[in-house]
């Protein structure tokens, strides 16, 4: 059998965080009463005009700035086409003079994929048919909702540098940590705002032509974009190998029956007669907007997993890992923009690896709370785990406390009867426990260690776990041996 | 849309002059009221020359500003490069103070430029000595009689209150009229998709959605948008586009660069507003191309985005209104107010409205 290769470029519609539309004041917000955020701009009614909002094109220069594009002097076209979604019946788009022009996203392996170009356009509002198999033209009736319609989107387009759906799934997943880091959206993918179109084809290892590609839509999850583009290339190899040739069409992916289906040639055969929107002018990147794109893109994630990696190095591995890798943690750090706390932490002393540890799973559990730790505060906590003052349990909870209410670590662990039991209690306690498990503990000096965590629960049980683990397992180690 | 008005679905307009007669189009209405004395002062929408030439068969002041001097915002677009605001009055003077009134910048419209308003009135009277003024000679050779006496007594009028008159031929101009209805057309059709009997305009019900659709926008737009929307769309077409649009940009270009360079010698031009007085009704509206010339003379300064105005100046031997049109490159009023003012004063009073039909 032939060997194939997978080519792949995607379409990723971004939908930027803006407090209002792209060329009308109305609320850009997710969710609420269908056609209440609009106005007669949105809305296309005669007379109305369209203005360009400032901030979006500030953050499509971020977008742009954070991929390595080229600013550039850009024109909107209108891309006309008859369809209820868009009530002037043509959206305004950019076409052959993009705002971004060029750029490359460099993914977690530390490949890159080239960017063709982000541009700017307008969302379309959002159809419902009702009936009909949700295709417009069996349908019963159609819902439209408008208030998602004119809101600020920037389509980001790859070269067709992608070779599996993995590579598919960490360009999307890295594009949508950038995206977020830039501020220039959410990222939400279940919400809409990030959106992936896919151009999928295949070719003999090798071949200097490409296949003929098919367009893949309704990928709504990375995971759907995975599978969708493991089936579509699936399909197509086996066109192939059966003789046969790969149309190109646009294909519709069923997440319930896990296949990719062709959409009615009717309704993709669309001439768009693109032409100069006349009711714009020419957006010119000045340097005051030049400098506020810059201004708002810091290190991109590449950059700040190697600086966390870095950081990393100068501490000792710690021996046994219960929390994941430290790759999976650096990502997971970098991408919820908690990896400012844990350099904050390290320059306050603490291990890095605890501090990595700590944002990576407790922390990022509520990262909106977690941003805004004190790194110092969180450094003290961290040095009490370490030096054993703090179980790992305790210290935890105080975690969680100081992410909730803020204040002293110390403090916090005092209030919650954390304060470090004296020598002679814990020994005391110890003793008790064995005196009273006298079975348990011939079988743990006969070196039955899973007895081990009978005897330190009996003793956590009576200190109600107030005890430090650690500290209490060295006591019980030092009985046997002696 | 159309220069006679006999488009419109109110019905045509009738001339007061001669009411057998189109006032001019497509504002031909604004015009008629004002030249019937119905209103001191109104306003049209120009995009080819529909301010300007039913004030020349109407004999009124119809004025054409800049493009981005005043707000579209509220206009039902046709042609959205080319469709300005402008008025229409009896005199000079009461049209500069209409523009000055409704002219300046508006937020809500992304072309309009960040001006303050012009000042007409303050020099209106201050006259044209030494003003250079270039007489387009490519727009005199296809008119009418009348309309190219009229441009040439125009001429030698102003040459007689000081200022410098001089024939210049500028032939990139003529391309005007072709490129227009290329561009004029390929706007409207995007801006005419929205009334589909669903979002905007009028309805007309069907079994189904498509013949709906269909039976709306027959019955809802005329032959004359018909025909636009039609040229238009098919301009726009892949396959299409640069032969037809991309072309009609480049002759539209062409005729913005002969403008500058003509302005390097003339501070005005002046010409001809149409081809012809008022013409019966009926007798253009089978033929498209016959109605379209009408707007050869008003077309360039639309495309360059330039002001225009045209000035009742003369009667034709039937008795109708001649205007004369004088050109002024972009944000050019005040120059250009003054010379209308100047042609004004020389005008037989006869000439001008307002009449009783």
């Amino acid at each position: 059998m032939t060997e194939y290769e997978t080519v792949v470029g995607l379409e990723v519609h971004c939908e930027l965080a803006t407090a209002t539309k792209l060329f009308c004041g109305c609320r850009n917000a997710f969710g609420e009463a269908p056609n209440t955020n609009i106005c007669p701009v949105c809305l296309g009614l005669p007379g109305s005009l369209p203005v360009i909002n400032r901030r979006a094109v500030e953050l499509a220069l971020r977008i742009g700035t954070a991929l390595n594009c080229t600013a550039q002097r850009s024109i909107f076209h209108r891309k006309n086409y008859f369809y209820p979604d868009m009530p002037k019946d043509y959206q305004i788009s950019q076409y052959d003079e993009p705002i971004n022009l060029g750029g490359f996203l460099e993914l977690v392996d530390g490949s890159r994929v080239g960017i063709e170009r982000a541009h700017m356009e307008e969302d379309t509002g959002k159809t419902t048919h009702v009936g009909g198999g949700g295709r417009i033209r069996e349908a019963g009736y159609s819902l439209v909702d408008y208030n998602r319609a004119g809101v600020p989107l920037v389509e980001i387009v790859s070269r067709p540098d992608i070779s599996s759906a993995a590579q598919a799934r960490a360009y999307v997943d890295e594009l949508r940590s950038i995206l977020v880091a830039t501020g220039a959206s959410d990222g939400r993918m279940e919400e809409g705002s990030l959106r992936v179109d896919a151009n999928v084809s295949v070719r003999p290892a090798g071949a200097a032509e490409y296949g003929t590609r098919c367009e893949v839509k309704n990928l709504n999850s990375l995971r759907s974009l995975e599978r969708a583009i493991g089936y579509e290339v699936a399909r197509q190899i086996a066109l192939l190998e059966s003789g046969e040739r790969v149309a190109q069409e646009t294909r519709h992916w069923d997440e319930g029956d896990g296949r990719t289906h062709a959409l009615r040639s009717k309704e993709e055969a669309n001439d768009y007669r693109y032409f100069p929107e006349p009711d714009l002018a020419p957006l010119v990147p000045d340097a005051r907007l030049l400098a506020a794109a810059a201004e708002g893109v810091g290190p991109m994630p590449a950059e700040r997993r190697r600086r966390l990696s870095e950081l990393l190095k100068a501490g000792p591995e710690p021996a046994e890992r219960r929390d994941g890798s430290t790759t999976d943690q650096v990502v997971t750090v970098v991408d919820l923009g908690l990896d400012e706390l844990v350099h904050g932490a390290v320059t306050a002393g603490a291990d890095p690896h605890l501090s990595l540890a700590r944002a990576a799973n407790e922390a990022a559990a509520n990262p909106d709370a977690a941003k805004l730790l004190d790194p110092i505060a969180f450094a003290a906590l961290l040095k009490m785990e370490s030096s054993g003052q703090l179980s790992a349990t305790q210290s935890k909870e105080v975690l969680a406390e100081l992410m909730t209410h803020g204040g002293d670590p110390a403090r916090i662990a005092a209030s919650l009867g954390y304060e470090q039991m004296d020598t002679a209690a814990l020994d005391s306690m110890v003793d008790d426990v064995i005196a009273s498990n006298p079975e348990e503990w011939q079988r743990y000096r006969a070196g039955e260690e899973k007895v081990a965590q009978f005897l330190l629960g009996k003793v956590m049980r009576a200190t109600k776990g107030r005890a430090n683990g650690k500290l209490v397992a060295a006591a019980f180690a030092a009985r046997r041996s002696v | 849309m159309g220069s006679s008005t006999e488009n419109s679905a109110f019905g045509p307009t009738r001339n007061p002059w001669d009411t057998t007669r189109v006032p001019g189009g497509s504002s031909g209405g604004s015009a008629a009221a004002v030249a019937s004395g119905m209103v001191p002062l109104a306003f049209g929408s120009d995009t080819g020359g529909s301010i300007r030439q039913p004030a020349s068969l109407c004999g009124i002041v119809g004025v054409k500003p800049t493009y981005g001097v005043v707000s579209r915002y509220g206009l039902i677009a046709f042609a959205s490069s080319l469709d300005q605001i402008g008025p229409f009055a009896a005199t000079v003077a009461d049209a500069a103070l209409g523009l000055e009134v409704v002219a300046g910048h508006d937020p809500m419209d992304s072309t309009s430029l960040d001006l303050p308003s012009p000042q007409l009135l303050a020099s209106l009277d201050d006259g044209v000595s030494g003003t250079r003024i270039g007489i387009v000679e490519d727009f005199l050779s296809d008119v009418s009689p009348e309309c190219r006496e009229a441009v040439v007594a125009a001429g030698e009028a102003l040459a007689a209150a000081g200022a410098k008159v001089d024939r210049v031929k500028i032939p990139e101009l003529l391309l005007g009229l072709p490129a227009y209805y290329i561009i004029a057309p390929a706007e409207a059709s995007s801006n005419l998709s929205r009334y589909d009997g669903v979002r905007y305009g009028l309805r007309v019900d069907g079994p189904d959605a498509e013949t709906m659709n269909a039976r709306t926008r027959g019955e809802g737009f005329g032959p004359e948008v018909k025909r636009r929307i039609m040229i238009g769309t098919y301009a726009l077409s892949a396959g299409y586009y640069d032969a037809y649009y991309g072309q009609a940009q480049k002759a539209r270009t062409l005729v913005i660069r002969a403008f500058e360079a003509a302005y390097r010698s003339f501070d005005v031009l002046l010409t001809p507003t149409t081809p012809s007085v008022a013409f019966p009704f009926g007798s253009k509206v089978d033929d498209p191309i016959q109605m379209y010339m009408c707007d050869v003379c008003s077309i360039p300064s639309s495309l360059a985005g330039h002001p225009a105005v045209s000035v009742p100046f003369a009667l034709s031997p039937e008795g109708l209104p001649v205007g004369v049109q004088v050109l002024a490159p972009a944000l050019g009023e005040t120059v250009m107010m003054r010379v209308a003012a100047s042609l004004e004063a020389a005008a037989p009073r006869q000439a001008r409205g307002p009449v009783t039909p």
